[in-house]
């Protein structure tokens, strides 16, 4: 077998969209609304529309059933955003800081500089609805200042959708990684981590990343661990978070 | 907004004129859509993972909306020119395809995916191994050998298909495919030495 059969016979499984999701689907191709090209904060020129220009979005977990065999990659690319998705989509939140019940910290991000404001944010343990709003503000306002259009947009308002010449692709990627890191990332993580839901086995997981030498067993801050743990092993952070998921 | 005004909003002029959509064009995408969106789904979600192939899919089918009337349907399948618009947005999440290419190997090689991961993987190290080794330098392709090698080896489309996908003739790609295959292997057998 040569390497392009090897190539044929392993190629990914995918399973195939049931009838509900194809009409979701077809609803979402007609209405524009599920993606972000209708929306009007992201002005479109004919030169931004996807096919010649970038667009960059944040998955989310919505898939989770059927993400199996991705779910690796999910951690890898998008588990911030997942988590906060799965978190905010959950109406039975485990009563712990950062629930919704917490009082809001009035925040505005044209009074704090965006790089203080996580840290402000991040200073009680508690990361609220309002916090995470801020939080995401502060990373549109930190793409737009670096010169590119962009929004929280999608169902669950967490996929970053932003756009820019094909030429500026490179440029934009680096925009969007900085901008996230400073103002979103771990305030989206400490977020997931107050937010998810009851069932959810977290304390399976945090075994587990200790067991797989993931995180340390003395680290109890959530925020540093998680992205530590998936900087290490995506792998081995994705099996520890499946763990944890209920059935 | 209904599809009737969704293709009419996609002409250049805000009127659609297409060969299809000139008789009925909410029947057009449906038909499009009904007959393509598994193939288009697989496609995108083979490559890019089930997570971003639902609004990828969905960013597909609008901009062949948009471009209906561009389509000529004498020069080539239908099937192919959704894969070439399909491909046109993966390349927009080119990050997210590398990430997913390399846990793919990463899957062959610690043997950990079979069930869930691939279709079908021989059960022999060597080859899971080997699996391991193509999807690594598959990953380091240019998009234009990726588009084409997956294209051929993960759709199974004819040399026509890809042809009308990329906009090259045919005997290009039974070309190109040549030069990839023995690009793979010059790279695997450098891999294996070092």
């Amino acid at each position: 077998m040569n390497d392009i059969d090897l190539l044929t016979a392993a190629r990914p499984h995918v399973d195939n969209l049931d009838r509900a999701d194809k009409q979701r689907l077809y609803t979402a191709i007609t209405s524009h609304t599920t993606t972000g090209f209708a929306d009007p904060r992201v002005e479109q020129s004919t030169e931004l529309i996807p096919i010649a220009g970038h667009d960059r979005r944040r998955a989310t977990f919505r898939h989770f059933a059927i993400a199996r065999a991705a779910a690796l990659v999910v951690v890898g690319i998008v588990g911030v955003a997942g988590l906060v998705a799965l978190a905010r989509n959950t109406p039975a939140a485990i009563d712990q800081p950062g629930s919704p019940s917490a009082a809001p910290t009035v925040l505005s991000t044209t009074t704090v500089p965006t790089a203080a404001l996580q840290d402000q944010i991040l200073a009680d343990g508690v990361v609220t609805d309002t916090e995470l709003t801020a939080a995401q503000n502060a990373t549109v306002a930190c793409i737009e200042a670096g010169g590119f259009n962009a929004y929280y947009g999608g169902p669950d308002g967490h996929q970053l959708v932003s756009s820019a010449p094909e030429a500026k692709t490179d440029q934009l990627n680096a925009v969007v990684d900085t901008c996230e890191a400073s103002n979103w990332s771990r305030a989206s993580i400490r977020y997931a981590y107050g937010h998810l839901p009851s069932d959810f086995h977290l304390e399976t997981i945090w075994a587990c990343m200790r067991d797989e030498g993931l995180v340390a067993a003395s680290d109890t801050d959530p925020t540093t661990a998680f992205q530590q743990a998936v900087s290490i092993n995506e792998s081995a952070a994705d099996a520890c978070i499946k763990l944890g998921k209920p059935n | 907004m209904g599809s009737n005004e969704l293709l009419a909003a996609c002409g250049q002029d805000g009127s659609v004129e297409s060969l299809h959509s000139a008789h009925d064009p909410d029947a057009e995408l449906r038909r499009l859509y009904e007959r393509f969106v598994d193939d288009v789904y697989r496609f995108v979600a083979r490559r890019l993972g089930p997570e971003l192939a639902f609004d990828v899919t969905a960013d597909t089918f609008r901009i062949a909306c948009e471009r209906l009337s561009s389509f000529d349907p004498h020069q080539g399948s239908e099937r192919g020119w959704l894969y070439g618009i399909a491909m046109n947005v993966i390349r927009n999440h080119w990050r997210a395809e590398q990430r997913r290419l390399r846990a793919l190997a990463r899957f062959a090689r610690d043997g950990t995916g079979t069930d869930e991961t691939f279709d079908r993987v021989d059960d022999g190290i060597d080859a899971n191994s080997r699996l391991a080794r193509v999807l690594d330098v598959v990953a380091e392709l240019s998009a234009d050998d990726r588009d084409l090698l997956l294209l051929y080896a993960w759709e199974r489309c004819s040399y026509h298909d890809i042809a009308v996908a990329m906009d090259i003739p045919v005997g290009t790609v039974r070309s190109r495919l040549n030069r990839i295959r023995t690009t793979i292997t010059a790279h695997i057998e450098v891999l294996s030495h070092e």
